[in-house]
């Protein structure tokens, strides 16, 4: 608002002229001590003497604190704010002067009022507090106290920097335990799935090792089922039937006691499947305490089943029901004799 | 010496004293957490050579299974082939294995109640076995079933038993007859 109200013309800045050779228009404020008008920035007043002037001020003090001012770079030299500027300065030095030798003054009094009586020391400060505390503080190691700050200042931020330090370590100390645990679980994991893959693997490993025992045996047992003899037999026609009979020998045997019946269907049966021929041997089941028979029959391609007694190398046509001796095929020239017990067969029986 | 100056030092060296505790704590802390990294590293480490390991056990197991896979399918085959060459017909008789016969006959007592049936039903099936008659007198005989096994030999059943039965067993034998 005060900046607002402020009057100001449009013109050159003399000081702007002479110090920067700047003639272009701008704003120009009033100055309040010497009433002309200046621009933004050389507005405020500065002190207007000559470096000799300052040269002769004797208090190095006063000479210190007016070069400073003089020093100053913007502003305008203003006769006006110099003269008040000096005045000021003077009275603030009167002043000075004048506290310094009262306070001089009172310690004088108190010395001599100490050495005629003897007052205790606290209450020599009784009677001045606010001036003998200006005097304490001049005589006051006042460095050493600076000194003691600035360290505690030190220390402080030492300890705040430890401090944070100290919780920046514990942060990342509780961030890596949490990571250590969590590999830690990760690692148990691992050692367990290892153990899971080692049992597998051994499990595997031993069904692999059953598994090629097993081939390995039954390697061998094909080996041997393909080295084994086999058997091959075929249904004979009728006419091999009786060329095989002719030519088997069997028939020439004598039946005895220790020969029988079943010896000779035996020796042709074993002697036709020897040639590849499929015989079978038959039990003829006579009534009951009388011994059976045995014959033997193919099965021929031609004539289907067929009965031959060996003994003889006849046919027979077995039936039940009918005495044996009935059933064999009769030979021109010859009868066959019925035996004297029951032949009658009551079963048969075929081997093959 | 001043009141307040005193109590400066008094914080002064309060300050130090726990200054030096935190330095302290802290040295310790830094020493503490140098270890738990190195535990980290080492765990890592271990992990990372755990890993490594499994995937060659995974390998192995992977190799291992294909390798049962394929010996069991060629045992398969195998065992195939090996039926395939047991089979017989009654035209093609063939010795068989002690094995073989035993379930041949364990099979055929359930199903027959004379050794003419499991002879018959040997030979039906390609077996060859003989009918066997035990004379201990002149006409008493003892029927049997002879199988001249691959490994065992030759082996006799009667037709009640899966069990084969020992020669033996009929003393005295007067004649034995084997038609086959």
């Amino acid at each position: 608002m005060k900046k607002a109200n402020r009057k100001y013309i449009i013109d050159v800045c003399s000081e702007c002229k002479v110090r920067e050779n700047d003639s272009s228009k701008k704003k120009l404020f009033k100055c309040r001590f010497c009433e002309r008008y200046f621009c933004k920035k050389h507005l405020a007043p500065r002190l207007a003497m000559m470096r000799s002037a300052i040269e002769e001020i004797k208090d190095p003090v006063l000479r210190d604190k007016v070069y400073e001012e003089w020093r100053k770079k913007d502003g305008h030299p203003d006769w006006a704010w110099t003269e008040k500027y000096f005045e000021k300065i003077k009275i603030e030095e009167e002043r000075k002067r004048e506290r310094f030798w009262e306070a001089v003054e009172r310690l004088k009094e108190i010395s001599e009022e100490k050495e005629k009586k003897e007052i205790p020391s606290s209450i020599l400060y009784t009677p001045f507090p606010e001036k003998i505390e200006k005097v304490v503080k001049l005589s006051f190691p006042k460095k050493s106290l600076i000194i003691l700050i600035i360290a505690v200042g030190i220390l402080l931020s030492l300890l705040a920097i430890t401090i944070h330090k100290n919780f920046e370590i514990g942060n990342e100390l509780s961030f890596i335990e949490n990571k250590l645990y969590n590999l830690q679980e990760e690692k148990d994991n691992l050692t367990q799935k290892s153990k899971s893959l080692d049992w597998a693997i051994n499990t595997i490993q031993a069904k692999l090792n059953s598994t090629k025992e097993k081939l390995g045996e039954v390697n061998s047992l094909i080996q041997i089922m393909k080295s084994n003899k086999k058997y091959k037999l075929h249904d004979p026609t009728y006419y091999e039937v009786k060329s095989f009979l002719e030519k088997d020998q069997t028939d020439k045997n004598i039946y005895s006691e220790n020969y029988t019946c079943a010896y000779f269907s035996r020796d042709v049966n074993n002697n036709a499947e020897e040639s590849g021929i499929r015989t079978a041997f038959v039990e003829l089941e006579f009534p009951a305490g009388v011994p059976g028979h045995a014959i033997i029959a193919f099965n021929t391609t031609d004539k289907g089943l067929v009965y031959f007694e060996p003994q003889y190398d006849v046919e027979v046509r077995p039936e039940i029901g009918k005495r044996y001796f009935e059933c064999l095929e009769e030979i021109p020239g010859y009868y066959w004799v019925g035996p004297e017990y029951n032949d009658t067969i009551v079963d048969v029986f075929i081997w093959w | 010496m001043s009141e307040s100056f005193k109590i400066i030092l008094i914080i002064l060296a309060m300050l130090v004293i726990f200054l030096l505790f935190e330095i302290q704590h802290l040295l310790q802390s830094q020493k503490f957490l140098q270890l738990k990294k190195e535990n980290v590293a080492n765990m890592l480490r271990e992990i990372e050579e755990l890993k490594k390991e499994l995937n060659i056990k995974e390998m192995t197991l992977t190799n291992v299974s294909e390798e049962l896979n394929k010996t069991n399918l060629y045992l398969n085959l195998k065992e195939i082939e090996l039926e395939k060459l047991k089979v017989g017909n009654r035209y093609e008789l063939q010795n068989l294995f002690y094995e073989d016969v035993k379930s041949f006959m364990e099979e055929s007592i359930q199903e027959c109640d004379s050794s003419n049936c499991i002879v018959n039903r040997a030979k039906e099936n390609g077996i060859r076995c003989g009918y066997v008659q035990v004379y201990t007198t002149r006409e008493k005989y003892y029927p049997l079933i002879r199988f001249d096994t691959l490994d065992r030999g030759t082996i006799y059943f009667n037709s009640l038993s899966s069990d084969p039965v020992e020669l033996s067993s009929f003393e005295p034998i007067k004649n034995i007859l084997v038609i086959w």
